[in-house]
């Protein structure tokens, strides 16, 4: 029983810096949001008053909250199913044995090492009507020129090009990991056997890249609704609102109109939204991998 | 029938760790190779299948040329040392992987998938993923699986070196059993030259990348071409020594000399002998003997494994039957046949020499 206690008291010794650091940094912030969410606030983010469930009343009759949810859901779908297949397409290419493949997956995952930031910036020329490389092609080609981050029909979608284009490092990397881990030998027997490519790719690689599919979908999706870097610097939530994703709407309300406790409220509403997707995932799409 | 003319495999383009691999190899035959760790038998054995392009030489199947072929249109099926089981698919969808290329109705296939599962005891396990199974269900898997191909030719790299000294002799029998029901040619891996002996028609000692000798097993334990197969086939291995030469005798380490019925060439001065352990027998009344210390004694049951001190330098093991009473450090007289004594020159060729039935008369001597 003393022994007991004391090796309890050892193991929450080795765990408490670790939670210490969620504490502060995790933890605190989370109550303090679920906190600020049920309470007016003056402009230095100090509750005043109680007032309940009133932001989240006027949240869900919000015009504008309502926008910046769909723009989320559908940044989602333009970035997360392209990141995913793109970066499939190019883990298979790299996987096959070809001399200087290296140098292919080098290139292929270099994106990972470069911050939003920069990689925003690098898109912003790209899509600059004047001088932008990408009117420049259009142009060539014979195309009409557009502006792409200054139009409410293409600015999301151009946002979440360069999205998908920062994103598949991370992906290709995880998924060629992935790939590499199958047994070379499964193929090799099913050469023999003389099955298609794409049976091979249906009947072994997808099954067998389940796992990490799995892993890297739940990770693009959580991070695809937190996007707020590349909104900030391409298109600052407009035109119209078209580009308005939550987090950017949550930034706006709290630091631009200095209004903490509707701000908290949406996060609050963000945070339920990705615990839902993270749920579901869990629930329907994991059933469907294969553990080995 | 499957020809080998000159086969080579090099991966970097300078070194080769097949070289000039000739064999014929005939239908129905269960054929063997077997050598060291590394001397290039799963590179052959994947040449073959077509797993690995061949860099030189010509590999006919049935006379016709296939080194272009790819492995689909080989007509061949294959085993894998570690069984290459699909983890996510069942038993059964593992067995039958691959059957809808060939054309086969959907009936035919459940067909020969229950017999096969039928035949190595597996029908209770259909419904099973890989993993639920233990070692030996799995490599019966893997070999049901090539059964079902009913190809000509089976390819197998290694696949018993998993399982345990016991399933292992079972499922020798049960291969070869297969293997002449179904009349298949089979080219067989192993690095275990028990297995080789017991289960070929005929072997292939492989080292280096190099063909060692080819032949039935008993023929190529009995007559070694060279001391490499000498020493890698049989176990306890043979007992080598190097000896100078000097007229009609051997002298080994200066300590002890051997007296022969005939005479080496001339030129000859170093050679190396090699006794396989059962020749060396316990001398009776009046053969010629020599007596050695035992150092070490090993009773396996049937048979007992005597160490003994040939000279100060060199142990050599003698194999007798039944359970010997001999001790460690006890002197016994023991005689060796000298039909039974091979010769290697210093290159490690074996030397024939005419065979007598002189006995070998050993003697200690002080120089
Ligand atoms: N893909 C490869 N690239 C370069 N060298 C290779 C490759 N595969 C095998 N080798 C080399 O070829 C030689 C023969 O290898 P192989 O696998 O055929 O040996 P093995 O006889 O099957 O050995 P084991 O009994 O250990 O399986 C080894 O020296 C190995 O280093
Ligand atoms: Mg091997």
């Amino acid at each position: 029983m003393f022994r007991s206690v004391k090796q309890n008291f050892e193991g929450m010794l080795y765990i408490f810096p670790s939670f210490l650091l969620f504490a502060i940094f995790v933890f605190y912030p989370m109550v303090r949001t679920g906190y600020l969410s049920v309470h007016m606030t003056d402009f230095q983010g100090n509750p005043t008053n109680f007032i309940g469930l009133e932001h989240f009343r006027y949240l869900l009759e919000d015009v504008n909250f309502q926008q910046s949810v769909k723009a989320t859901l559908l940044f989602v779908l333009y970035t997360v199913p392209p990141t995913i297949i793109i970066a499939l397409s190019l883990a298979l290419l790299a996987n096959e044995k070809v001399k200087g493949i290296q140098l292919f997956r080098t290139l292929f995952s270099s994106t990972l090492g470069m911050s939003v930031a920069a990689s925003s910036v690098i898109w912003m020329f790209m899509y600059n009507p004047a001088i932008g490389v990408i009117n420049r092609i259009i142009a060539a080609l014979g195309g009409e020129e557009r502006q792409w981050l200054l139009n409410p029909d293409t600015a999301l979608i151009a946002a979440a090009v360069a999205t998908v284009w920062m994103n598949i490092g991370f992906a290709f990397l995880i998924l060629l990991g992935g790939l590499q881990n199958i047994d070379s030998s499964l193929y090799e027997n099913a050469k023999i056997a003389g099955v298609s490519y794409m049976y091979q790719l249906r009947r072994i690689t997808i099954p067998l890249l389940s796992p990490t599919l799995f892993f890297v979908t739940t990770v693009s999706l959580i991070h695809a609704f937190q996007t707020f870097g590349q909104i900030d610097i391409l298109t600052k939530g407009g035109p119209m609102n078209a580009t308005t994703v939550i987090v950017y709407s949550i930034y706006r309300e709290a630091f631009i109109n200095y209004n903490f406790g509707f701000a908290s409220a949406q996060a609050v509403v963000l945070f339920f939204i990705v615990l839902l997707v993270t749920i579901v995932q869990f629930a329907v799409v994991e059933r469907k991998v294969h553990y080995q | 029938m499957i020809e080998l003319v000159q086969i080579g495999k090099s991966y970097d383009g300078k070194t080769f760790v097949v070289d000039d691999v000739n064999v014929r190899i005939e239908k129905g035959e269960f054929f063997v190779l077997v050598g060291p760790s590394g001397c290039g038998k799963s590179t052959l054995l994947r040449m073959i299948a077509g797993l690995e392009p061949i860099t030189s030489g010509s590999l006919r199947i049935n006379g016709k040329e296939m080194n272009d072929v790819p492995p689909s249109e080989r007509n061949l099926s294959m085993v894998f040392q570690n069984y290459a089981l699909y983890p996510h698919l069942t038993v059964e969808e593992n067995i039958t992987f691959g059957l809808h290329t060939k054309k086969i109705s959907k009936q035919e296939r459940k067909k020969r998938c229950m017999e096969a599962a039928e035949m190595l005891g597996l029908t209770d396990y259909l419904k099973h993923k890989p993993r639920q199974l233990s070692g030996g269900q799995r490599q019966r898997v893997a070999l049901a699986r090539a059964i079902v191909a009913q190809t000509p030719i089976c390819l197998m790299d290694e696949p018993l070196s998993n399982l345990d000294a016991k399933l292992r002799a079972k499922m020798r029998f049960e291969i070869r059993q297969l293997q002449q029901q179904l009349g298949i040619t089979m080219i067989y891996v192993t690095h275990d030259q028990i297995e080789a002996m017991t289960m070929a028609d005929r072997i292939m000692v492989m080292n280096g990348g190099r063909v060692q000798q080819i032949g039935e097993p008993l023929d190529v334990y009995n007559h070694p071409a060279n001391i490499f197969v000498a020493s890698f086939i049989g176990s306890p291995a043979m007992n080598m020594t190097k000896a100078d030469v000097l007229e009609q005798s051997l002298i080994f380490n200066r300590e002890r000399i051997m007296r022969l019925a005939h005479r080496f060439p001339l030129e000859t001065k170093n050679i190396t002998i090699g006794v396989r352990p059962e020749h060396i027998r316990l001398a009776n009344k009046n053969d010629p003997y020599f007596t050695v210390k035992v150092v070490n004694v090993e009773r396996l049951g049937t048979e007992t494994l005597i160490t003994f001190a040939l000279t100060k330098k060199e142990h050599w093991i003698a194999r007798w039957n039944g359970q010997c009473s001999v001790r460690v450090g006890d002197e016994v007289p023991v005689t060796i046949d000298e039909q039974h004594v091979l010769f290697f020159n210093e290159a490690g060729e074996r030397l024939y020499m005419g065979v007598g039935d002189d006995y070998v008369s050993f003697r200690e001597t002080k120089f």
